[in-house]
């Protein structure tokens, strides 16, 4: 047993070795694609071995001839996954961003390129534990959608593991699996805090203004352009010479505005637990879809709203390091 | 996992095709098992399919313990035993529809699945006829096509689609089978031994011979077993089959004496010619090989001769078996014969039958010489009317051989053997009962003997000239020598159709048909260690090691080929595609430069991009795009001409075709 946990040690080994992360998308290679018997095929390897010896028991030829096609059969058979495997292109597209403890689906495209169908295409991280009910085909010369399941993570920002895309089709008796790294990378957004804290009212010193006014009166600067911002907020003037989009930007008195502000937060020690209450109040603010703006170490996001807003804001406390 | 409440993993109408194939496996066995088994069975997959259809929750696991537990108890008390092809075979069944009742996930399929594998090799402890072939294939087609519907579980897959992958699957394997087959390494069986029944309910001979054993056979035309004499085969008369040899009469039955198969040297000298011959013998579920009278060696693998003449087999035969046997028909056996077996060879029960006694002391008493007595005998039966007939009148228990000869006097040759060994016994001549087969019937290049030659002779032994044959029969009825058994029998005796003398055309087709069924059986059927052995020397591959190897590279070669063959059915496109081909060297190239082509675009929007990216190559990008969106989308059949050019440019690329004319000619 620990010589067997040794030597698949030394073969994961050996394998993370051969992947350097690549961009998406790739194509399977004859090189990276593995291919072992699955339980299911031992399991038939078992049966053929009471077959061959009732076979002989009874020095009947026809059992033999049973046992040597399906042996044969299931020799034949190991070729099928490799080759529903083999030039297979995976891409993986933006993995959408979660709250922390949600699990993360990984969005596959298949593109198959070969002159057969391809069927049962399985993908996931443990290469024992692919559900067929996930599988897809990909007939040739189109494309095919799939996904398949990360477990939950903390707040950050993560490299995609190395998953295995396989194929146990047509009999399940070999599994045929390639190990890919690639360079996508995912978020995972603070848990929302559960507490009842009240988002800090709008400071003003001309009294509270309704948060939906937003500066529009006084010109202060460009800023590059973020999807999302309206049409008319974008500064045309300027994208002939820079050749990049700008956005004008309205200053606007500091104490209008609904700051969400980490350093404010002096009371929550734990820097997760800021974090999570930034999120609820991020949440709860484009909710009820007043303007906020968010202040973090080394960040400053002006207060805006709307669904590339909250974006930009929840990938800031995502991507915040702490603790430094 | 015990609660009742699983519903099916698989679709409805995928549970559906897997009962379809369960049912088209068991229901040759229908025959063999008993009635309630067979209705268990059907009523499961009824109800199973009625389950898959309404999403019926599986049986609380106490109902089904309980009929699992029944339906070992019925098999049990239907058969007596659980270990037997019967039995078994009524287990496995019942135990596959039990398997039905909680079959949700997976692994309950593929056991399923996997049973029936097993199920389907059961045929063929019963049946190995040529017609069994397609059963094996077709079966396992269908189970196959099952189990590649469980690995697509997300969606069936159109019944001709599974059925052309499974055969596609099947047709790969079918050369790889036939290297296993022929090389695969055969032992000679059994390992671990038959079951009471195996061999059960053949045609043959039995143990034992009392009046109407032998008359039963012949109302059967099977085939006992065929022959191929390798030189010419002897005349009809002397084609005596030798089988059980009996030396113990009780008065009623003659069965085969305590020590006729304790060995003692036996000494058999040659004259004449011998006779080489192969048997393609049929199952008769006993160890006895039926040779010409008198076989000699050398024997074939676990074959030997007992010291009564009988060539045995060391286990049963219970499948078709090849043997290759040399007979000689003129020989002297056991001249010296020790005293105990001449004792045996003697002995009568006691009292009964006193006229045949009387009979056969008054021959000995005025005759004396023991040929003179044989020669009273055979005339009695010639000269006086005694008739040959299967419908002998019945004879009664306490004196059955006065009764036979004194009054009934019409009897089969099995009373006539029997009578007449009583008689030299009681003349005090050692004599001996012998049954087997006589005759055969020419078919093509080799004899068939059927059960209907079933026959039963004589064996007296005579001081200087060891064991002679006697057969009284020949002395009531010639024919039945010389011209077998439909020639014998008065008409109006009813017998098989192959027996009779007159044929039909019906009867010729049947002949012909034997003759391929006998090509099955010796090339197929008969392959074993023997024949393998044989067949590997013949072509220079003689041994294990030889035959290992030849194993071992023929199966890697033909799976290299197949795997090749598989990859091809993958290959990509672009291998198939010239335009498609050039395009992609045209997209490395751009890749080679930085230029990483997009998947969601197209050649116009690529050509776009690279030549707002590198306006100098504009003007070679945009042709090559062209060129190929024409050679692609405009027509179902692309000018030749048209490709050339884009090859053309495409291999200079990023250079332009025209910028040194003299490298490439116009011709390309």
């Amino acid at each position: 047993m620990n010589l067997r946990i040794r030597l698949s040690e030394r073969f994961e080994n050996w394998v993370v070795s051969r992947h350097v992360p690549q961009p998406p998308p790739v194509s399977i290679r004859r090189g990276r694609c593995y291919i072992l018997p699955t339980r299911a095929g031992y399991m038939f390897a078992l049966m053929l071995l009471a077959m061959l010896l009732g076979a002989m028991n009874y020095n009947n030829n026809l059992a033999f001839a049973l046992t040597f096609l399906l042996a044969a059969t299931s020799l034949v058979a190991m070729h099928h996954p490799h080759a529903n495997l083999l030039g297979l292109t995976v891409h993986v597209g933006h993995i959408p961003a979660v709250f922390a403890g949600e699990p993360v689906w990984v969005p596959l495209q298949y593109t198959n390129a070969g002159s057969a169908d391809r069927f049962s295409l399985l993908a996931g991280l443990k290469r024992s534990r692919l559900s067929l009910d996930l599988a897809v085909d990909c007939a040739s010369g189109e494309t095919a959608q799939s996904r398949f399941e990360l477990p939950a993570r903390e707040r950050g920002v993560y490299r995609l593991p190395r998953f295995a895309v396989a194929t146990e089709f047509p009999l399940g008796l070999f599994q045929s699996w390639s190990w890919l790294s690639l360079t996508s990378e995912y978020l995972v957004y603070p848990r929302p805090a559960t507490g009842q804290r009240p988002i800090p009212p709008v400071a003003s010193q001309h009294g509270t203004r309704s948060g939906q006014q937003e500066g529009r009166d006084d010109f202060s600067h460009l800023r590059d352009y973020r999807p999302g911002d309206a049409l008319r907020s974008i500064h045309w003037k300027s994208f002939p010479h820079s050749g990049r989009l700008a956005v004008k930007t309205f200053a606007e008195p500091m104490d209008e505005a609904l700051w969400l502000d980490w350093h404010q937060l002096t009371d929550l020690h734990d820097p997760e637990a800021r974090l999570s209450q930034l999120c609820r109040w991020i949440l709860d603010c484009e909710a009820g879809q007043k303007p906020y703006g968010l202040r973090l170490p080394g960040v400053e996001i002006a207060p805006a709203r709307g669904h590339a807003h909250r974006t930009d804001c929840l990938e800031r406390l995502a991507r915040l390091k702490v603790g430094s | 996992m015990s609660t009742a409440v699983m519903t099916d993993h698989l679709p409805a109408a995928n549970v559906q095709r897997i009962l379809t194939v369960l049912m088209l496996i068991s229901a040759p066995h229908f025959a063999r098992l008993p009635l309630w088994a067979s209705l268990l069975v059907i009523g499961i997959c009824a109800w199973r399919w009625q389950a898959a259809q309404r999403t019926w929750a599986m049986p609380p696991r106490l109902l089904r313990s309980v009929l699992a537990i029944a339906g070992f108890a019925g098999v049990y008390a239907q058969f007596g035993t659980l270990n037997g092809h019967y039995a078994g075979v009524a287990l496995l069944v019942l135990m596959l529809a039990m398997k039905l009742t909680e079959m949700t996930r997976r692994r309950d399929y593929l056991l399923v699945i996997y049973l029936s594998y097993f199920l389907l090799i059961t045929h063929f402890l019963f049946s190995q006829e040529m017609l069994m072939l397609p059963v094996l294939f077709l079966g396992a087609l269908a189970i196959t096509m099952v189990l590649i519907d469980v690995n697509h579980p997300h969606s069936l897959l159109p019944a001709r689609q599974t059925l052309r992958l499974s055969a596609r699957l099947l047709l790969q394997a079918l050369p790889l089978m036939l290297v296993f087959f022929v090389l695969f390494p055969r032992i000679p069986g059994p390992l671990w031994g038959f079951p009471s029944d195996a061999g059960a309910g053949v045609t043959g001979l039995s143990d034992s011979m009392e009046p109407g054993a032998i008359s039963s056979l012949s109302q059967s035309d099977a085939v006992a077993f065929r022959v191929r004499f390798s030189g010419p085969a002897p005349p009809r008369r002397d084609l005596y089959w030798r089988g059980p040899v009996f030396e113990y009469f009780n008065g009623r039955a003659w069965l085969p004496g305590a020590w006729a198969e304790v060995p003692r040297p036996v000494t058999v000298s040659q004259q004449g010619p011998a006779i080489d011959y192969e048997i393609q013998m049929e199952p008769h579920g006993h160890k006895w090989v039926l040779p010409l009278d008198l076989p000699i060696g050398p024997w074939p693998a676990d074959v030997a001769m007992g010291p009564d003449l009988v060539v045995r087999q060391r286990r049963n035969i219970i499948e078709k078996q090849l043997f290759q046997l040399r007979s000689i028909l003129d020989y002297q056996a056991d001249v010296k014969l020790p005293l105990s077996v001449r004792q045996r060879n003697l002995l009568l029960p006691a009292l009964a039958n006193p006229r045949t006694r009387a009979l056969a002391q008054s021959w000995r008493d005025q005759l004396g010489d023991d040929r003179r007595i044989i020669q009273a005998a055979l005339s009695l039966f010639r000269n006086e009317a005694f008739s040959y007939t299967l419908r002998p009148p019945r004879l009664l228990d306490d004196q059955p051989i006065d009764q036979f000869l004194f009054s009934t006097r019409a009897g089969f040759c099995e009373h006539y053997a029997s009578s007449f060994a009583y008689l030299m016994r009681a003349a005090d001549i050692p004599a001996r009962v012998v049954t087997g087969y006589q005759g055969a019937e020419a078919n093509g290049d080799y004899h068939i003997v059927r059960q209907f030659d079933a026959h039963a002779w004589t064996e007296v032994w005579l001081p200087g000239e060891g064991w002679v044959r006697v057969d009284p029969t020949a002395a009531v009825a010639t024919e039945r020598i010389e011209l077998g058994l439909g020639g014998a029998l008065p008409s109006g005796e009813s017998l098989p159709a192959l027996a009779r003398m007159n044929r039909d055309a019906l009867i010729n087709l049947r002949l012909r048909w034997d003759q391929v069924n006998a090509l099955w059986n010796r090339w197929v059927l008969a392959y074993g260690p023997e024949l393998q052995q044989r067949f590997l020397g013949a072509i220079g591959l003689p041994g294990l090691r030889a035959l290992l190897l030849s194993l071992t590279f023929g199966t890697v070669l033909l799976l290299l080929i197949i795997g090749i063959m598989v990859n091809r059915g993958h290959r990509a496109l672009a291998q198939r595609d010239p335009i498609l081909k050039e395009w992609q060297r045209f997209v490395r190239k751009l890749n080679k430069a930085g230029l990483q082509a997009l998947p969601q675009e197209g050649p116009r929007d690529l050509s776009r991009r690279v030549s707002a990216d590198r306006p100098e190559w504009a003007s070679a990008v945009e042709p090559i795009a062209r060129l190929y969106i024409r050679l692609r989308y405009a027509s179902q059949k692309p000018d030749p001409q048209l490709f050339a050019r884009l090859r053309q440019r495409v291999r200079r690329f990023p250079k332009l075709p025209n910028e040194s004319p003299t490298s490439h000619p116009a011709a390309r």
